[in-house]
């Protein structure tokens, strides 16, 4: 009985979430707190206000739910979380009844108290968004006064408690020519790195985000070569984990795919997430989760494959079909190619990935 | 004195199909526990001898006394050494 009884495998992790994926299991969920935000970020893909949000309450039935139906990894975002004064009572909640919790916050809204409170809390992953190396460039992003100086207190504050952040900086035209920097800064400061390029549409479906997509001849520097390619952990390269492994909730209990797949399947306010998740599944979920690499018909010859990091949300909002082309990715793979100078470097994975 | 067995602390636990995935240390350790090994680990709640434990799995898995209790033992030492089970000292009442 022993000998096969305990399994130790090193990848185990993306193992089992690609086992969850086969079977449905929603292994992350990404609990989107408020779409209230102290910044208006120029590329910001959350254009929704006014939403009734979900209270403390309702968010640890939500929790409890989601615990029952197999989640492992709860990633809070918005938003911006720290708007909502209860976001670590939420936290707190989650990891106390056996979730491993990730944050995407700003970071201006952080103080002393609060990061030692995460710090407690062992965040499974932890990200900043940062725009630029100076208070100029940030700020031509975010649309606020001081939120460079806010977001820098923010980082420090998090690795005086001992924590490791990963800095995200989203490249856009703005802050392409300062990747180098900004590197250079958040490594000072104790945090990590990552860049990603994974503009998308807004949840209105609005496309004004794609006009601060990085353009080929300005360059990238430095930053953009040596980056791992992205591990796919659904084992199908191409499809991600949406509807499957993964869904996401939003301030007021709509249940969807993930955040960027705009199929809503349900309210928890109204239905219980078991019946929405396991119930008579809509049309477009049952493809979404029959989905494999064949059905990306036209992507499966393409000469960008390797540059590319497809989302499946987003192609189900440009062509309506979750195997369709998605011009974006189309466009930003080939933004890749050229600005890795066809070394094969592919940059940062959009997956939730950990803290190593 | 005397050793309680227990679950450690900051583990996760979920049944994914036939198995028990049980994650430490953020995902940094990931171990997937079969429905024997998954059964004598959720017993190790600190109320349940060794002894304990051996009789209940002869109920629930139809073995032996003496096959039970050295697949318990090996177990648990697995569980002990992989630091999905803690050895807790509390005084004797």
């Amino acid at each position: 009985m022993t000998d096969t009884a305990v399994v130790a495998r090193r990848p185990l992790l993306q193992e089992v979430i690609a086992t969850c994926s086969k079977l449905n299991i929603p292994a992350q969920a990404v609990l989107e707190l408020t779409y209230r935000c102290n910044l208006r970020c120029a590329h910001c893909y959350v254009d929704l206000e006014g939403y009734d949000e979900m209270t403390l309450g309702e968010w640890k039935n939500v929790i409890d739910q989601l615990k029952a139906a197999g989640t492992m990894y709860l990633l809070f975002t918005g938003g911006e979380i720290t708007l909502r004064p209860d976001w670590l009572d939420i936290a707190i909640y989650a990891r106390r009844s056996g979730f491993m919790p990730g944050f995407l916050t700003n970071g201006t809204g952080l103080d002393p108290a609060a990061c030692r409170a995460l710090a407690r809390l062992k965040p499974f992953s932890l990200g900043i968004s940062l725009y630029g190396a100076t208070a100029a460039i940030h700020e031509s992003v975010t649309g606020q006064t001081d939120s460079f100086a806010k977001t820098i207190a923010g980082i420090k504050m998090l690795v005086d408690a001992g924590l490791v952040p990963t800095v995200q900086t989203m490249i856009m035209k703005n802050n392409q020519s300062q990747l180098a920097q900004i590197q250079s800064l958040v490594e000072s400061l104790g945090a990590r790195f990552r860049i990603n390029m994974g503009m998308g549409p807004t949840k209105t479906g609005r496309d004004f985000p794609f006009r601060y997509e990085p353009s080929e001849e300005a360059g990238g520097g430095d930053a953009w070569w040596g980056e791992s390619p992205h591990p796919d952990i659904c084992g199908e390269p191409g499809l991600c984990k949406a509807g499957k492994a993964m869904c996401s909730i939003s301030p007021d209990g709509d249940v969807f795919p993930c955040v960027m797949f705009p199929l809503k399947l349900g309210n928890v306010r109204q239905t219980d997430f078991e019946t929405i998740w396991r119930g008579e599944p809509d049309t477009e979920l049952q493809r979404l989760r029959s989905m494999t690499r064949s059905n990306l018909v036209a992507c499966n010859a393409c000469q960008l494959r390797q540059y590319c990091q497809r989302c499946t949300g987003i192609a189900y909002r440009e062509s309506g079909d979750a195997g369709g082309v998605s011009p974006s990715a189309c466009r930003q793979a080939k933004t890749r190619r050229q600005l890795s100078g066809e070394t094969g470097g592919v940059i940062c994975p959009k997956n939730l990935m950990p803290n190593q | 004195m005397h050793h309680q067995i227990v679950k450690s602390e900051d583990i996760i636990s979920r049944r994914i199909g036939d198995e028990t995935v049980v994650i430490k240390d953020n995902g940094l350790s990931t171990h997937v526990l079969n429905k024997t090994a998954a059964y004598i680990w959720e017993l190790c709640d600190g109320t349940y001898g060794l002894d304990a434990i051996t009789g209940r799995v002869c109920e629930r898995f139809d073995v032996g006394t003496e096959e039970a209790g050295t697949d318990v033992k090996a177990t648990i030492d697995r569980l002990l050494e992989i630091g999905l089970l803690t050895r807790l000292e509390v005084a004797k009442t």
